[in-house]
């Protein structure tokens, strides 16, 4: 079913700053970015071939119509789209490493396979709070890490968005993912 | 780092990574001029950039998101005490299995709705628990039963369903050759399912036929409260901009008002009940749904006579008039002229089926003789009072929806049960009178006007309560405390206020005399003529025809009481004949919704009635 106008809405009003909007979203970007990763896992090499970005692009064309030549709606929907994904995975992440550490009841294998795998979670978490650091002292460098590999966005699209040039995205998301994989290699050790 | 180091550590980069691997350190030797920070930081930055083979971030993204998917499409096998059998459906925020109890040999099976993992989100969970706690207040043989409910060992909650294996109502009747009584008699189940919800203060929301399933014993349940609307939000959130549940809810089915994202009330209930009939009755679909226009049904420009969409003869016959009506109705596309309930488009299903006048059709005098040719006698009716007490009844219950939705809130604010609670408690509701008392006494001192309300209705439910427990003195004090709540915000010119007002006043009326107190019994109606006629609300047109009729309802109830007196009846059918008055009066000035005109027949009848006996 085509949510169009709905969507296009709750963008709009999330654009103008309805903080609730995000969370009205959610639920909508998400199921068709769950939907699309299911139809990509079916495959033999599934896994290798699954670009997050991809995703995020046929989102947008399933649930916004590629015939919408609104730029910034587009736009907008990536940035949605990487904010969901990222808080998502993070949320369940840290619902998942709660639940193992808050005793209850042990993770039985039976239903193991709900679970995203320990480590796999404190990679989501680690990852999470490195572009939030970075966003500590300088957000714009994290919102383009962000728009770059949770949303897809290109870097024309990132340098239009944020309005500065191609090359100052080339310059800070170089300086940002240097930054990033410090950060990251830090943990490991 | 302070932002103007971060930025010298920026410049710094900058300058150092444009240059051969060989000559950085040197150049940032000298950048830094002895800021051993700055020289650290840079330094490190550059072998980290040095290290990082191109895509590393992308990948460990990709990775991390790749895990991510595949650890939530995985199916679980068991959830809680159930074996998983299989995927029913999947919905906005949960999926549906078919399951079993492991440790019980009867292997009943069940439907598990469970919190998409992933999806477990404040907002989703919040969702997810009120689903939880609506369900498990709802006990109507119409609507599939909460069995039980608990949390995953990933904290993930679920809820487990009465599972229905059967077809839709729609298809049943079809399959079956149902006639067009027999479909109508299944369909009043629904719309007292509907009417239920209602009354426990829960909009559905999403009535259709997918979620109308007929079970082997041929029983119709209403399913699928996932975006239902608890009815106090909807009085108070006068621009309920619930983007969420419009997306959720299914557009063929859902009302004009639905579709256009605008408030969300029981009204909108109606709509799709009517549509739901409509394809009941013609087994054809009501909305085409137009690819051209994002999904949005054209609904409203459809014709909403069933007669007009089947070319079978007689079935065409039988559809037409009273059941086209009944149907235009409903499927009004300005809420206020629907049926202003379940309730009331049920009992025209019902005037309909027993050859009695429909409330739908306008009251012509041909009409009405002809329907009174057609039927047998004239239904007698009980007493005067217990007609005019029907009409209390219903002045009321839509507002006691708005009441106790608050208490759901007050009390459920808390964030419901963490720990998976058992089934048998969260079964078992409290006492009801205890459960009133505590809403009261939940609401806040000092409240807005809508808390106020609420607590006037609140208090005049205890009252019923305690009443029909024959508790005639607590009933008295809630009843009184109604009465005054009510009174003192009469100023505001809500005419809610006043519709608790006069009701309470009747009720504590008839409490007095249920105590054997004439007198006070009196003096509590005039009471509310008194204030009735002075107040001024924004229907203050209806004010003196309901002050009149409570004076009626004392009188026609000290007439069949041990207090009566000798002109009781000649008073009794004064007021009424005065109220009657006023009503026409009102008529002829305001138009009255169906309700009213309920109410304004109801007094006619009454007179009538009373002064024939």
């Amino acid at each position: 079913m085509s949510s169009g106008p709905d969507l296009t809405r709750l963008l709009q009003e999330w654009k103008n700053g309805d903080d609730q909007a995000i969370g009205r979203l959610t639920p909508i970007v998400y199921n068709e970015l769950r939907r699309l990763a299911a139809h990509y896992l079916r495959g033999e090499h599934a896994a290798d071939t699954l670009q997050p970005t991809a995703l995020v692009h046929e989102a947008y064309i399933r649930l916004v119509g590629q015939n919408t030549p609104d730029w910034q709606g587009r736009t907008h929907f990536f940035g949605v789209a990487a904010h969901v994904m990222r808080q998502i995975m993070v949320d369940h992440a840290r619902r998942h490493l709660s639940a193992k550490r808050g005793g209850g009841a042990p993770v039985t294998a039976i239903d193991e396979g709900l679970s995203f795998a320990p480590e796999k979670s404190r990679d989501v978490l680690a990852l999470n709070d490195a572009l939030d650091g970075l966003a500590a002292i300088d957000p714009r460098k994290s919102k383009i890490l962000e728009l770059r590999y949770f949303g897809g966005f290109s870097v024309e699209e990132i340098a239009r968005s944020l309005d500065i040039s191609t090359a100052t995205v080339g310059r800070e998301q170089r300086l940002a993912e240097a930054w990033l994989h410090r950060e990251l290699s830090r943990g490991e050790s | 780092m302070n932002p103007e180091c971060w930025k010298s550590v920026g410049e710094l980069f900058e300058r150092a990574v444009a240059l051969p691997p060989g000559e950085r350190t040197v150049c940032v030797e000298r950048g830094s001029a002895g800021d051993d920070e700055l020289r650290k930081e840079v330094l490190s930055l550059l072998a980290s950039h040095k290290a990082l083979s191109g895509g590393f971030v992308q990948e460990q993204i990709r990775n991390s998101v790749v895990a991510f998917y595949q650890a939530t499409l995985a199916h679980p096998t068991s959830i809680g005490p159930y074996r998983v059998i299989r995927e029913l459906g999947r919905g906005g925020m949960g999926v549906v299995f078919l399951g079993e109890r492991h440790d019980i040999d009867g292997k009943a099976k069940v439907a598990i709705k469970l919190v998409c993992p992933g999806m477990d989100s404040e907002f989703i969970l919040s969702r997810f628990r009120r689903e939880r706690q609506t369900l498990a207040r709802m006990k109507h043989p119409n609507i599939a039963q909460l069995i039980d409910s608990g949390t995953t060992s990933q904290g993930l909650p679920y809820i487990v369903m009465e599972y229905i294996d059967g077809p839709r109502l729609t298809d049943h009747a079809r399959e079956l050759k149902l006639e067009t009584d027999a479909r109508l008699i299944l369909f009043l189940s629904i719309c007292s399912a509907v009417d239920y919800a209602h009354r426990n203060f829960v909009i559905h929301r999403d009535i259709k036929p997918g979620n109308i399933l007929v079970d082997p014993e041929g029983v119709p349940k209403l399913l699928d409260f996932g975006i239902c609307k608890l009815l106090a939000e909807s009085v108070s959130d006068l621009n309920p901009n619930d983007t969420a549940s419009r997306v959720l809810m299914t557009p063929s089915y859902a009302s004009p008002e639905q579709v256009r994202g605008e408030g969300v009330n029981l009204l909108s209930d109606v709509y799709s009940l009517g549509v739901v009939l409509y394809e009941l009755l013609t087994d054809k679909s009501f909305a085409k749904l137009d690819s051209h226009a994002h999904g949005r049904p054209v609904a409203h420009s459809t014709d909403p006579r069933a007669s007009m969409a089947v070319d079978d003869r007689a079935l065409k016959r039988r559809l037409s008039g009273d059941l086209d009506t009944i149907l235009m109705r409903a499927l009004e596309t300005e809420p206020h002229r629907r049926y202003e309930s379940a309730a009331l488009f049920a009992d025209d299903l019902r005037h309909h089926l027993l050859q009695q006048p429909i409330l739908a059709r306008p009251q012509t005098f041909a009409y009405r003789a002809a329907k009174f040719l057609r039927r047998n006698r004239v239904k007698s009716m009980a007493t005067t009072t217990a007609l005019l007490m029907v009409l209390a009844g219903f002045l009321t219950a839509f507002l006691r929806g708005t009441g106790k939705t608050q208490l759901i809130q007050l009390t459920t604010g808390n964030g419901g049960n963490s720990s998976s609670p058992k089934p048998d408690a969260l079964r078992s509701l409290r006492d009801s009178t205890t459960e009133v008392r505590e809403v009261i006494a939940s609401y806040p001192q000092s409240a807005p006007l809508s808390t106020q309300l609420y607590r006037a209705v609140a208090s005049q439910e205890l009252g019923d309560r305690l009443n029909r427990d024959g508790n005639f003195a607590e009933a008295k004090k809630a009843y009184a405390d109604s009465v005054s709540i009510a009174e003192s915000n009469l100023k505001s010119g809500q005419d809610s206020f006043l519709t608790v007002f006069i009701g309470s006043s009747r009720k504590l009326g008839l409490n007095a005399i249920a105590q054997g107190n004439r007198d006070e019994a009196l003096g509590f109606a005039r009471h509310a003529l008194e204030l009735s006629s002075r107040v001024s609300t924004e229907t203050s047109q209806l004010a003196p025809a309901r002050g009149l009729s409570a004076m009626a309802v004392i009188y026609a109830e000290l007439l069949r009481s041990p207090l009566r007196q000798p002109d009781d009846r000649e008073q009794a059918i004064s007021w009424l004949r005065k109220s009657a008055e006023a009503w026409r009066q009102a008529e002829s000035h305001t138009h009255l919704g169906a309700l009213q005109q309920y109410e304004m027949r109801e007094t006619e009848q009454a007179l009538t009635y009373l002064e024939n006996k």
